[in-house]
């Protein structure tokens, strides 16, 4: 009741590891600081070792100006790095580079449909490059043996960061999904970032506010750092606009504070600060000239934009007519898409008959075993060609199953485990019309069954006469001569 | 610009807030000091209130455009032992800290 | 024949004619270094081992005749705030002392591939922060020439070894004066290059939009030849410029008809002490003599030059210092125990001097929310204005012509105590950093027994200019011929 006298109001902040080989300001290499040694991919820029100096990565600002490009942001001609000043052990310079007052990208927007809901759609206010911080883990003291300590690996210091920050334009937490969903979607379309959050390669932030429904004013908002999955996102903006909405009609107020979420307890928590406000003191990077990014660079750019997900769909399901859910699916992950169009283009027939077969079988075979659509051994041009045969009817249903799993398996062609396994469809009638008639013998009381009104037991024939031809039977023709030799049952009545 | 009130334009509080923002341990000797230093120093500076810098933009750089840009190569790495050589404190392959109290001022993600 | 006190090129003949050895010239130096450095203080640290070392690698370079350079086999020394790979780099700071870089700076990279040797690491102003190197955590530098006052600063240390013949030049490096000064003071030639003509990759950083290394020499023309060697674009810094760099022996010419100098009558309405001023009009009169036009010019924003530069130097040092931290290398403290906060606190309130602290406070201060505004960002707009006043001066003329400082050497401890004043004696050189320019600075006489220096200031990318009209200076004087005799001399 209460709740719905309210408004939430949701902006994220995302931020996002670029997928460079080396690091935003040096020559470091990228590494997946889960697994590497600790310490092993440094130098004196990312350590900030006196009289280092920041090289821009020009990978970095491509990457970075894809992204701006496929939020339909305007790429600004000047953008300057800036220092943002504050101490902490994971930032080896005390001062972060970032961009403040000009940054690379701005005014954008994208549309998103949440689950259940119409599509709506958010601004981007801007994305800006920075570096990453180091990674420091925190040890508590072991009573009478040691004190709590830190430790902190560089590996992560300096690896290029997009922060791209909406427009507090959710209004609730379906929303702010589809939004991350759709952010997520976009980089690792562009191939800027795997997308995995278990990694910490792609992090959320929530801004949180409340106000009463039919208001202008923005409420107080909170920010929720640090939220590592979607599931965090969802829940933790939840509880926050449900924490808010008590506060505000117990007649007190919002403070506004960065929080955050305790998945375990499943609350927000506050992280103020020990004392002051923060005062970062951004300035621009004197070790860094204005950036100049000029239109042909960016003309470029844009002409190298892959085909974005949502363009994506509305052709698969205007242009090519496949159906809503192959389309999502397929959609989903550029690699797969574009499988699907190659076994397409090799196909030349209808799509949604290639299309069932990739989200169907295929995917539940690569699902079964573990693998991405990058290591499948069935090339699409074999797929295309199994689909052939099977609409040609050299094959069936059964028999294409069986061929992919081998095709799965070995990476065979199509045609030689049809012939290995003796797997061409019988539809010589008359060789059929005597196994039909073997089985229609041999089970006189299922037919009188069948006759009497039991009309579903013609499955269970054919089921008989395809065990008898070890699956090579050819339905239609089966069903054909069921019908003709078993008569018509009577009707139900 | 200033505060109309007399007194010193950067006073003990401020001084104490500024020395804390860079971690300085101020004792109460160097924060009295130093508010009349810089005091004194900022006074003078004002000078540059008298200026019209209405139509005047702040000095940039050349800028750089994409060819001055490093190409994304991976280039050699410092050793590990050349950081923790000179780190006051480690454990294994790490750089080793007092505990991590407060929580960071924003970090990048 | 005293090796010690050879110039460049002539040490350099002589290597190549096999006359004498790199060890015997870096041996002579090192001798000289122990017989009068104890009185003069101008080393940190002496790397005695690996001078040798690199000087007999330099010999054999010299014996084969295959890639041969002009400063093969030369003894030089650098201000500590350069990166040295294996050798201790301290900026005259407590919290550097025992710090030990893994890494050359880029200006030592291109003097190693050189051939030159490098002897050792000179005391300055702890930071670069100070004009007379009283501000050194250390201990005091001496001017050879009276050894009761300061060398100058912030670069004092390398201005005094090559005063007193402990190095055949030195690198410097100049963010407000720090070369210009000390060479003024100590009566040897020092040359602030335009920013960006030298890479700053692996110089600690004071002020980073200012900061410009620089070498001294006995003369322009072992300056102008080194300043070859360690210019030119580095990709490690952004900053750097691409400019080629010309041949700069090429650029000297005696004569100097054709040459307009401008002399900025603001700089010279400034008390200057009469023995200074006397003797820096003499050398105006001396370059009219060579052919140049002098003519008067205005800069008016120079009484903006103080304000604008420590206002932007403040900020910029503020945010270059946070890194020194007690964590990844440098003094740390408290030993064990207490919060990574408490390790900041006290490491950085032991580990800085009080002028380092002011500076980096103020610098706060400006950048601060609230006075970003009204301070670091209309000191950069001012800043602008006072480029201008430049670019208009050198529509008219080809250098100016000013002091270095408004007096010579000031006795040790005479200035320490007041601030504001240490920075108002800063007006002659301070501007040349935000304006942007290059600027020389040339011995032109003598006030009661001290060295009175002379700046010759030229536009960005000007030293053919500024060297030309410096050597052919130097082509009519022997000022830079003087040395103090400061063998005997003892401190106390």
């Amino acid at each position: 009741m209460t709740r719905d006298a309210y408004e939430p109001v949701i902006g994220m902040e995302i931020h996002a590891e670029l997928r460079t080989k080396s690091k935003m300001f040096c020559g470091c290499p990228v590494v997946d600081t889960t697994v590497a040694e600790p310490n092993s991919a440094i130098c004196p820029v990312c350590t900030a070792l006196p009289g280092a100096m920041p090289v821009v990565n020009r990978e970095a600002v491509a990457q970075a100006m894809m992204v701006g490009l496929a939020l339909n942001c305007t790429i600004n001609e000047s953008s300057i790095f800036a220092r943002k000043n504050y101490f902490y052990p994971d930032l080896p310079k005390g001062y972060q580079i970032s961009q403040y007052d000009f940054p690379l990208a701005t005014a954008g927007w994208i549309e998103v449909t949440p689950e259940g809901g119409e599509p709506v759609r958010i601004g981007i206010t801007r994305a800006h490059m920075e570096e990453d911080t180091a990674k420091s883990e925190h040890y508590p003291a072991i009573w009478q043996e040691t004190d709590a300590y830190t430790l902190v690996d560089f590996n992560r210091s300096g690896v290029p960061l997009l922060e791209i920050v909406s427009e507090p334009d959710m209004h609730s937490t379906a929303e702010a999904l589809a939004y991350g969903t759709a952010i997520r979607e976009i980089l690792r379309y562009l191939g800027v970032n795997s997308g995995d959050m278990e990694k910490g390669v792609l992090r959320f932030e929530a801004n949180v506010s409340v106000r009463p429904l039919g208001s202008e004013t923005l409420g107080t908002r909170t920010e929720i750092k640090n939220l590592n999955s979607f599931r965090a996102l969802v829940q933790a903006s939840e509880y926050e606009i449900e924490r808010q909405i008590g506060v505000l009609e117990a007649g007190g107020q919002v403070v506004q504070e960065t929080l955050g979420w305790d998945a375990a307890r499943g609350v927000t928590y506050s992280q103020r600060s020990k004392e002051h406000a923060h005062d970062y003191r951004y300035f621009p990077e004197p070790d860094l000239p204005p950036l100049h990014i000029d239109p042909a660079w960016v003309d470029e750019v844009r002409g190298a934009l892959p085909e974005l997900p949502a363009v994506k769909y509305e052709r698969f399901t205007t242009a090519l007519g496949l159906p809503e859910n192959d389309a999502r699916i397929l959609v989903g992950e550029r690699a797969l898409a574009d499988y699907f169009e190659a076994a397409l283009a090799a196909y030349g027939g209808d799509p949604s008959e290639i299309s069932k077969w990739v989200v169907g079988e295929l995917s539940f075979l690569m699902n079964r075993d573990g693998v991405g659509i990058g290591d499948v051994k069935v090339a699409p041009d074999a797929l295309s060609r199994l689909v052939t045969l099977l609409v040609k009817g050299t094959i069936n249903q059964n028999g294409a199953k069986d061929v992919l799993g081998s095709m799965f398996e070995t990476g065979r062609p199509p045609d030689e485990i049809v012939k290995e396994k003796g797997l061409v469809q019988i539809s010589d009638s008359d060789a059929l019309a005597a196994v039909v008639q073997e089985v229609i013998d041999e089970n006189p009381d299922e037919v009188r069954t069948y006759l009497a009104g039991k009309a579903t037991l013609l499955q269970w024939f054919m089921g008989q006469v395809m065990r008898k031809t070890r699956g090579r039977a050819k339905p239609p023709v089966v069903l054909a001569l069921l019908r003709e030799r078993l008569g018509e049952p009577e009707s139900a009545g | 610009m200033m505060d109309e009130e007399r007194g010193l334009l950067i006073d003990r509080e401020q001084v104490r807030h500024i020395g804390y923002l860079i971690r300085l341990a101020l004792t109460e000797d160097e924060v009295a000091m130093f508010s009349e230093q810089l005091s004194g120093i900022v006074d003078y500076f004002d000078l540059l209130s008298e200026v019209d810098v209405s139509d005047v933009a702040a000095y940039h750089q050349p800028p750089m455009g994409r060819d001055r840009l490093r190409e994304d190569v991976v280039q050699p790495t410092l050793e590990r032992e050349d950081l923790l050589a000179n780190a006051p404190q480690r454990l294994g392959g790490f750089v080793k800290v007092p505990v991590v109290l407060d929580v960071p001022d924003g970090e990048g993600g | 024949m005293d090796l010690h006190s050879l110039t460049i090129r002539a040490a350099h003949d002589l290597l190549r004619e096999g006359k004498i050895t790199s060890v015997e010239l870096t041996g002579a130096v090192l001798d000289r270094i122990a017989k009068v450095d104890p009185a003069v203080r101008a080393y940190v640290t002496v790397c005695h081992d690996e001078a040798m070392a690199e000087a007999a690698t330099a010999d054999a370079r010299l014996r084969s005749g295959e890639d041969v350079t002009l400063l093969t086999g030369i003894p030089y020394g650098v201000k500590d705030c350069l990166s040295t790979n294996g050798v201790r780099t301290t900026c005259s700071s407590a919290i550097l002392e025992d710090y030990v870089p893994r890494y050359d700076a880029t200006a030592i990279s291109r003097l190693r591939e050189a051939g030159a040797v490098l002897v050792g690491k000179h005391n300055m102003d702890e930071f670069g922060m100070g004009s007379s190197c009283e501000n050194s955590a250390l201990f005091n530098t001496h001017n050879p020439w009276d050894l009761a006052r300061v060398p100058g600063g912030s670069s004092g240390g390398s201005a005094a070894a090559v005063a007193a013949d402990m190095g055949l030049f030195s690198l410097g490096e100049d963010t407000g004066g720090s070369v210009r000064m000390p060479a003024g003071f100590c009566g040897v030639t020092g040359l602030k290059p335009t920013y960006g003509r030298v890479s700053r990759y692996g110089l600690i950083a004071l002020a980073s939009s200012f900061d410009s290394i620089g070498p001294f020499a006995h003369d322009v023309r072992d300056a102008a030849l080194v300043t070859e060697v360690i210019a030119g674009h580095d990709p490690m810094d952004s900053t750097s410029t691409t400019a080629a760099v010309p041949d700069y022996a090429a650029c000297m010419d005696r004569d100097l008809r054709g040459v307009r100098l401008g002399i900025p009558e603001e700089y010279f309405a400034l008390g200057i002490d009469p023995g200074v001023d006397r003797a820096v009009r003499a050398a105006i009169d001396q370059l009219a003599d060579l052919g140049a036009e002098v003519v008067p010019v205005s800069l008016p924003h120079t009484k903006y030059a103080i304000p604008i530069y420590y206002l932007i130097l403040t900020a910029e040092a503020s945010s270059n210092l946070a890194r020194f931290d007690g964590v990844r290398y440098g003094l740390s403290l408290p030993e064990g125990g207490a919060d990574v906060i408490d390790r900041y606190l006290q490491t950085r309130e032991r580990g800085f001097g009080d002028e380092v602290k002011r500076r980096i406070m103020l610098g706060t201060f400006a950048l601060s929310a609230g006075y970003y505004d009204a301070y670091y960002l209309r000191a950069q707009r001012v800043r602008t204005l006072l480029r201008q006043d430049f670019e208009r001066a050198f529509e008219q003329v080809d250098a100016l012509i000013a002091p270095v400082c408004p007096t010579t050497a000031f006795k040790i401890g005479e200035k320490i105590d007041d601030p504001l004043q240490m920075y108002l004696s800063d007006i002659h050189v301070v501007a040349a950093n935000p304006g942007g320019v290059c600027a020389l600075a040339v011995p032109c006489g003598f006030s009661e027994g001290l060295p009175v220096g002379m700046q010759v200031i030229g536009p960005p990318l000007g030293e053919p200019t500024v060297f030309r009209i410096g050597d052919a200076y130097q082509g009519a004087t022997e000022w830079h011929l003087a040395r103090p005799g400061v063998e005997g001399m003892s401190y106390d």
